[in-house]
This record gives C-alpha cells, sequence and structure tokens, in this order.
C-alpha cells in the first residue's frame, strides 16, 4: 500500500514543508539504538541538509515550534562532506551523488537516518527517499539498508512505503 | 385442592411416572438453562473479542494512514473490515476526532468520538459497537466507531435454542419411557400385593401367601403380610374350634335344662328372654307368650320386693 498526498495545486515552498512535516513523522516510527548518543534524550534532536538546500527556509518555519521525540531540534546546513558530523538525521541533496557512498558508509556507523529526494539514490543505499506519482508525494524505503544501519523501525512504516 | 385429589386418586404407577417426568424435568430444565445461558454468554464474548480483535487490527494498520493523511489507504484499510458481513458502518476519526474516512464511504453520520477516548464495546439492539482509540507509542492517531449487526448471532442463538429444545424433547420422551419401564420395579410388587389382598378379601382362603419378591421394604412388607395372614388364619381356626365347642355345649345345656323337672327362665333387664318345657306348662304358657313378658307378672305383687332384694344380691 502507498500513501500519496496531491501536490499539484501547492508551491514548492508548501511541498518542503509538507516534506519537513515527513521527516518528523518518520522520526514517530524510528528509533535509535540504546547505545548510541542519539538516544541520549538530553541532547537536542539534530537534523543535517547535505549539498544543496532545496528546502529553502521551510525546515527552519516547521521546526520553529516542533519537537521530535519531545526534544529541541537543531538544523545543520552543510555543503561538504567534510564538514558532517553526528546528528539524527542526514537529508542528502542530488548533487551529493559523486560521494554518496562514503556518506552511506559514514551514516551506517553513526546510525543516523539517510534521507533524500534524488531518484535512485534509495537503491544505493538511502533509507528513504521521496518521489512523485501523479502528482503526489510518495516515499521508498530501503529495507535491507535499514537492517545495515541498526535503527529500529516499526512495521508500520514499511505498510505504507514503496520497498526497495 | 382440585389437582391434589387428581394426584391422590392415581394410581402408583402413574404416581410414579408423573414423579419421575416432574423431577427429570425440572433437572433438564435447568441444565438446559444453564447450558444456554453459558453457550449464549460465550457466542456474545466469542463476537465481542473477535470484533474488538478486528477493530484493533484495523486501528493498527490505519496509524501511517493518519499519520501521513493517507486518506485512500485509510479506505482500503477500514474497507477490509466492510469484507466482514456483520460489519457494517466503520468510522475512522483523527486525533482531532474529525472525520478521516468510513465505509461506506456513503455513509451519513453524525456521531463523534466520547471524550476522553475510552474504549467501549456494547450491545445495543440488534448491532454490537465498538469504539477502539487508536494509539501508537503512548500518542494518540484517532479512534475507530464500528457498529456490527448481531444478526449473525441471533442467528447462532436461534439454532442453539432450536438445538436445545429438540434435544429437551428427546429427553422428556426418552425420559417417560425409562419411567414407564423403570415404575415396574416399585409398582408390580405393590401392585401384587392389591391384587391378592382382593383375592384373599374375595375368597377368605388365608391359607394363601404371596411370594416376596426381594430383600427391600416390599420384600419385607410381603413377608409381614403373609405373618398377618398365618395370624389371622391362626384366629380363624380357633374360633371355628371355639363356636364349635360352644355349639356342642349350648346342645348339651339346652338339652340339660329342656329336661329338668324344675321350671327355669332366664332374665335380662327384667324381662324374660328363655322359658324352659316345663315352666312353659307349669304356667300353661307357650314359649312364645313367656319370652319377652316382665317376670314379675308371674308372681303375687306381695312378693315383688323380696324376689327383687333376692335378685340383686345373687347379681352382686
Amino acid at each position: 500500500m502507498f500513501f500519496s498526498l496531491s501536490v499539484h495545486s501547492y508551491c514548492q515552498t508548501d511541498e518542503y514543508l509538507m516534506k519537513a512535516g515527513f521527516i518528523e513523522k518518520f522520526t514517530r516510527f524510528i528509533n535509535w539504538p540504546n547505545d548510541s548518543v542519539q538516544s541520549d534524550t538530553n541532547r537536542p534532536f539534530i537534523i543535517t541538509v547535505l549539498g544543496e538546500n532545496t528546502f529553502g527556509s521551510s525546515l527552519d518555519e516547521f521546526y520553529l515550534d516542533t519537537k521530535i521525540k519531545n526534544r529541541h531540534v537543531i538544523l545543520k546546513y552543510i555543503s561538504d562532506f567534510d564538514e558532517l558530523s553526528l546528528c539524527h538525521i542526514l537529508f542528502v541533496s542530488g548533487n551529493c551523488k559523486n560521494n554518496l557512498e562514503q556518506i552511506i558508509d559514514f551514516s551506517n556507523k553513526h546510525s543516523i537516518l539517510t534521507i533524500s529526494e534524488t531518484k535512485g539514490f534509495a537503491k544505493k543505499g538511502i533509507l528513504i527517499n521521496f518521489y512523485f506519482e501523479k502528482n503526489k508525494i510518495r516515499f521508498e524505503m530501503n529495507k535491507k539498508a535499514f537492517n545495515i544501519s541498526n535503527l529500529e523501525v516499526s512495521h508500520h512504516l514499511f505498510k505504507i512505503a514503496k520497498i526497495i | 385442592m382440585n389437582i391434589k385429589r387428581a394426584l391422590k386418586s392415581l394410581s402408583i404407577k402413574r404416581k410414579i411416572i408423573l414423579l419421575i417426568l416432574v423431577v427429570a424435568g425440572l433437572i433438564e430444565s435447568l441444565l438446559f438453562t444453564t447450558f444456554m445461558i453459558i453457550r449464549i454468554n460465550d457466542y456474545k464474548t466469542d463476537m465481542l473479542n473477535n470484533s474488538v480483535l478486528n477493530t484493533q487490527l484495523i486501528g493498527e494498520n490505519v496509524i501511517t494512514s493518519l499519520t501521513f493523511e493517507d486518506k485512500t489507504g485509510a479506505f482500503q484499510t477500514i474497507s477490509k473490515l466492510g469484507v466482514i458481513k456483520s460489519f457494517s458502518n466503520v468510522v475512522l476519526f483523527n486525533a482531532d476526532g474529525e472525520i478521516f474516512s468510513k465505509y461506506p464511504d456513503t455513509l451519513q453520520c453524525n456521531i463523534a468520538p466520547p471524550k476522553g477516548l475510552v474504549a467501549f464495546q456494547t450491545f445495543s439492539g440488534s448491532e454490537l459497537i465498538i469504539f477502539e482509540p487508536i494509539n501508537y507509542n503512548n500518542e494518540n492517531y484517532g479512534s475507530l466507531y464500528v457498529r456490527i449487526s448481531t444478526q449473525e448471532l441471533s442467528k447462532q442463538i436461534n439454532d442453539y435454542v432450536l438445538l436445545m429444545l429438540a434435544i429437551f424433547i428427546v429427553a422428556a420422551i426418552l425420559s417417560y419411557f425409562l419411567a414407564v419401564k423403570l415404575q415396574k420395579i416399585i409398582s408390580v410388587p405393590i401392585e401384587s400385593l392389591t391384587d391378592f389382598t382382593a383375592l384373599i378379601t374375595e375368597t377368605a382362603d388365608y391359607s394363601l401367601r404371596i411370594q416376596p419378591s426381594g430383600d427391600d421394604e416390599i420384600g419385607k412388607l410381603y413377608t409381614d403380610f403373609n405373618e398377618m395372614i398365618h395370624k389371622i388364619q391362626q384366629r380363624e381356626q380357633e374360633n371355628e374350634t371355639f363356636k364349635k365347642q360352644l355349639k356342642e355345649s349350648e346342645k348339651k345345656y339346652s338339652t340339660l335344662v329342656e329336661n329338668l323337672t324344675d321350671g327355669i327362665f332366664i332374665i335380662q333387664n327384667e324381662h324374660i328372654v328363655y322359658a324352659n318345657q316345663r315352666i312353659c306348662s307349669m304356667m300353661n304358657k307357650t314359649e312364645a307368650d313367656i319370652v319377652g313378658s316382665k317376670y314379675l307378672n308371674y308372681f303375687n305383687k306381695k312378693y315383688w320386693k323380696s324376689i327383687e332384694k333376692t335378685l340383686n344380691l345373687i347379681n352382686s
């Protein structure tokens, strides 16, 4: 079963606001390993955008007063892989395809949830990838990659996603 | 009162049959009623548990649809409940208590989830109503309101009641035949004793005996009855002997008195009840004239007092 949301009547900002909302919703069904730094509830929740920031100000607007797992959200925008540090969610832009393998390796080692919106990224190992179908936002999940990542995912999330 | 009288006039055979049937009927009724109550409760509990389980499963499956506001997916999921014939209406509310999806989609409803979002199940008329909050990780995502037709349940209960009724009738018939058969154990010896008593009354033959059928109370009754007849027979024989002796004695006494040269009459309550031939001839009267008359009439009045005195003296 796929979920779908029509975006034909939304402008691009609305699309990224929706994607920002989806990211928060993903976290409801994902748990970080108990022995990981990310599971420390005293630390803020960190979302990093690597590469081109297609969200514009949507992420900032959305997470201004929205918490994830009852924790404040810190947004980081970085353009280079070398700047990448420990975070909970890593949004990988389309222009990162050259060092995607490194990104995925780093993410898997540090239990980072990787999200993208570029065709083929999920197949390469990105955990969740947004795509459009009939003007509706959908997402695909790489089940094999999830098994490697050590992230604990609820079966509920798989029900609604396209499984790679 | 009439029933009591009618019962009393029933034969022992019918009384025993009636008794067995009443006892068996009461026990059967009690058992069948208990079974029916238990079974109906089981049917209801089964239906309730299955329906709640199905509702909870569907609730689990719509969590992501509610999260990602996927109405199409939510409708597809709740439609699965519609496949179950008895699920007539399904309404899915979101966390704000607004209708998110419903089945059938043409359903007109103005219901709202109850305050406090507490799960409830209730049988109302011909429906089972279930309200089930949808929670995940201690967070409410919405709720499901389901109306299920209890027609199938009613049919199951009716079928069961009919089956029990059929079993009850068969059991009652069996009880009757068993009662007819078993009552003979008690009634036949009693009837035999009754017939035997009637035979003795009719023939007055106390030499007859009844054969005891067993060692129970009835067997003892037979033995005692035989003993009683034996005693009656003995008494009868003694009576006969006494009668015979008395008759002979009377005959001797009568011959003696009749042949006496002295006149004798016997007095009872101042009247003569017997007079021998000698006194009849002495008085020149027949026995019929004398018997029944007052004895004093045959004496001079001046002796009456002394005669009475003498007789009183004799009597005392």
